[in-house]
């Protein structure tokens, strides 16, 4: 487990992060979302140690991580960077034997990530002859190439199509089944509730909320509840313990602030005609994200 | 994997990268080219002999005979043609380079088109003259022998006290030659480790390496594997040019016993001169953000290279400031291998030279390496030198 605790880091007089705690357990996914600004790129140098935190600490399994234990991490930065000139697998053999993979290992792993990447055509051409979804595929293969035994990706899927997504998707899976911590960032919000089992939202240099996105929904949805009705809605607001938010016919948003006031509504209603729905509203990610980042 | 051995893949990616570079293959090529004909050319050119074709009149081609003993390279053919209009049409025909025709009172003038070539000139107007004066002399009744004997006189002989000595043009040129390679060399892959330093930079590649790669190794990586491509570039034009010597001008390199020891120092000031500058190439490379940047920030460093090179014209022939400057470490690269050609210095004195330079080059790495990890991950804007040096603090 990667766990960053009390993270503070200053830019000249701008605080970036402020007081940042994030866990990232084995074999876990976990979504990391915020605004642009939010301090997210921040948050993932410092935890790969290549930016020092002004205080707080990092730790990798119970200890700071040393040069060598970082040397198990693995990076995909949020601009990228790779050798524009350099042949893919040449590229990702030297990335692997810096990390400390032989020789031989390393060009096995990396004609093995690209054919599954679907590049083992193009192993021996440049990568800037390469599409820029094919290079961010590239990218993602120098991510994995030494084994890692976690993985900070910023923005893996920006740029990608649905099926790259999904090919993607599918092998990073592979490697939090095999027990390694991914923390990944992104703002394709559903897509990062379709993929992460626990979610951190970033803002303002401070996290905002964390945990499992459903755990988080629930939470958040709290009071609210949607009804939908036959006949006109219009009479909820005056039921006690309940505010109307918004209504529509057949459909109405209340927020419930007495104490069995969802159950008097729900009676009134089964009173007054047919009741197809009655259910606490749980947000999607982005309204709790733009409720949260607010 | 241990540790030390990342500068050593990095030194090995920096060195195929370079060498499949179709630019650096050519103009290390052209470099081989320049120095080899700058050892072949000069025997070349100022060999081999001159031939001419002149054309005379009956009466003027008499005068023309060779003279005996004459030394040079001219050879003269002359062609007797029937009179002067038809010797000035081969004049401007260019059939031959010039004609020899009879003028007033007997005397007679050479004729060119637009001129003519100094060496044959010179032999024309001697042979004229002395055909000229034999003829008055036998005229005045000296018999002919006599007369040949008076003309062909041998000039004073010359006494040279010291007939080996050095031309001092010689070692200046060789000095230059030096000068210029190192000048040449440092710059060209300077440059490179700085592009190769920026690229880095602007494509981000150095935010992965970072992450696995301590700076200093980075930073030792690149210079090492630039260092050994030009040291490689270094060794083989001197060799080449020392080659060039032994074949085209063998007596000066007997003149000259100090040739070789000169260009073997001078190999070994190249490789510490190189780490000394070239770690502040990385520097440079570090503080711009883009390619288009290196220009700015890599002026001062080269300024350090160029200001000595032109204080060694200063500092040509023997004397104080040559002395100075053969220790003053960013010049003594370029300045010391020269006193060893001069032959003015023993061992030591190189040898104390090379340790102020390593002195220096400790210092400058310090300084670089600062520069260099501060400015890395900075991608925004080209670093001045003072937020750079500030940054980490």
């Amino acid at each position: 487990m990667l766990v960053l605790d009390s993270i503070t880091r200053r830019f000249g007089d701008r605080l970036a992060l402020d007081a940042v705690s994030l866990a990232v357990p084995d074999g876990r996914m976990v979504g990391f979302v915020g605004a642009n600004g939010a301090g997210k790129t921040t948050t993932m140098r410092i935890a790969l140690g290549v930016l020092a935190p002004d205080s707080g600490t990092v730790t990798f399994r119970g200890s700071v991580p040393d040069l060598a234990q970082r040397r198990r991490f693995g990076y995909m930065p949020e601009e990228r960077g790779l050798y524009p000139k350099g042949r893919l697998l040449e590229q990702l053999v030297f990335l692997a034997r810096l990390h400390g993979v032989d020789r031989a290992v390393a060009t096995a792993r990396a004609l093995e990530l690209l054919e599954r990447l679907g590049l083992g055509e193009r192993a021996q051409d440049k990568l800037e002859s390469l599409s820029l979804g094919n290079q961010q595929r590239v990218q993602v293969a120098a991510a994995l190439v030494h084994d890692p035994e976690l993985l900070v990706l910023d923005e893996p899927f920006s740029g990608l199509d649905p099926l790259a997504v999904d090919a993607m998707a599918e092998l990073l899976r592979e490697r939090v089944r095999a027990g390694v911590g991914v923390l990944f960032s992104s703002h394709q919000l559903d897509l990062v509730d379709r993929l992460c089992d626990e979610l951190v939202i970033l803002a303002g240099g401070r996290v905002v909320a964390a945990g499992e996105p459903e755990e988080l929904r629930r939470a958040r949805a709290g009071s609210r509840y949607a009804l939908a009705a036959n006949g006109p809605l219009d009479w909820v607001g005056d039921v006690p313990g309940v505010r109307l938010v918004e209504s529509a016919p057949g459909r109405a948003v209340v927020e419930v602030t007495g104490a069995g006031a969802d159950q008097r509504l729900l009676a009134e209603a089964v009173r007054r005609g047919p009741v197809r729905s009655f259910a606490p509203v749980v947000p999607s990610l982005s309204e709790l994200f733009s409720e949260v980042s607010r | 994997m241990n540790v030390q051995r990342q500068w050593w893949l990095v030194a090995d990616r920096e060195m195929r990268e370079r060498l499949r570079d179709k630019g650096f293959v050519f103009s290390t090529l052209l470099l081989l080219v320049i120095v080899l004909a700058a050892a072949f050319l000069p025997g070349l050119i100022s060999g081999g002999t001159d031939r001419y074709e002149v054309a005379a009149t009956s009466t003027t081609a008499p005068l023309l005979a060779e003279r005996p003993g004459e030394g040079g390279d001219v050879r003269i053919e002359v062609r007797t043609v029937a009179d002067a209009a038809a010797a000035e049409a081969a004049v401007r025909a260019g059939d031959v380079d010039a004609a020899v025709l009879p003028a007033a009172s007997g005397a007679a003038e050479v004729v060119g088109e637009r001129n003519v070539p100094s060496g044959l000139a010179d032999v024309l107007a001697e042979r004229v003259r002395s055909a000229q004066a034999v003829s008055l002399l036998t005229g005045a009744g000296v018999d002919e022998a006599t007369a040949e004997q008076v003309l062909t006189l041998p000039p004073p002989a010359q006494r040279l006290l010291d007939p080996n000595a050095v031309d001092p043009f010689t070692t200046y040129l060789l000095g230059l030659a030096f000068a210029i390679l190192f000048l040449q060399i440092v710059v060209i892959f300077g440059y490179s480790i700085a592009q190769s330093v920026v690229m880095e930079k602007q494509t981000r590649v150095v935010e992965l390496l970072v992450t696995t790669v301590p700076v200093n190794q980075l930073l030792v990586g690149k210079i090492v594997g630039n260092g050994l491509l030009a040291l490689g570039q270094i060794v083989l034009l001197v060799a080449a040019g020392l080659a060039g010597l032994a074949i085209a001008e063998p007596e000066l390199l007997e003149q000259l016993p100090s040739v070789p020891s000169a260009a073997l120092w001078f190999v070994v000031f190249f490789v510490v001169g190189f780490a000394m500058l070239s770690c502040l190439w990385a520097a440079a490379g570090a503080m711009a953000s883009r390619l288009e940047d290196l220009q700015s920030t890599a002026t001062p460093v080269q300024m350090l290279v160029m200001l000595p090179f032109f204080a060694t014209f200063a500092a040509n022939d023997p004397g104080t400031l040559q002395t100075v400057l053969s220790y003053v470490p960013l010049s003594s690269p370029m300045v010391m291998p020269k006193r060893v050609l001069q032959g003015d210095v023993g061992w030591s004195e190189p040898l104390i030279a090379l340790l102020v330079i390593a002195a220096t080059a400790a210092l400058f790495v310090a300084v670089a390496r600062r520069l260099y990890e501060n400015s890395l991950l900075q991608t925004g804007r080209s670093l001045s030198l003072r937020s750079a040096w500030r940054r980490a603090a």
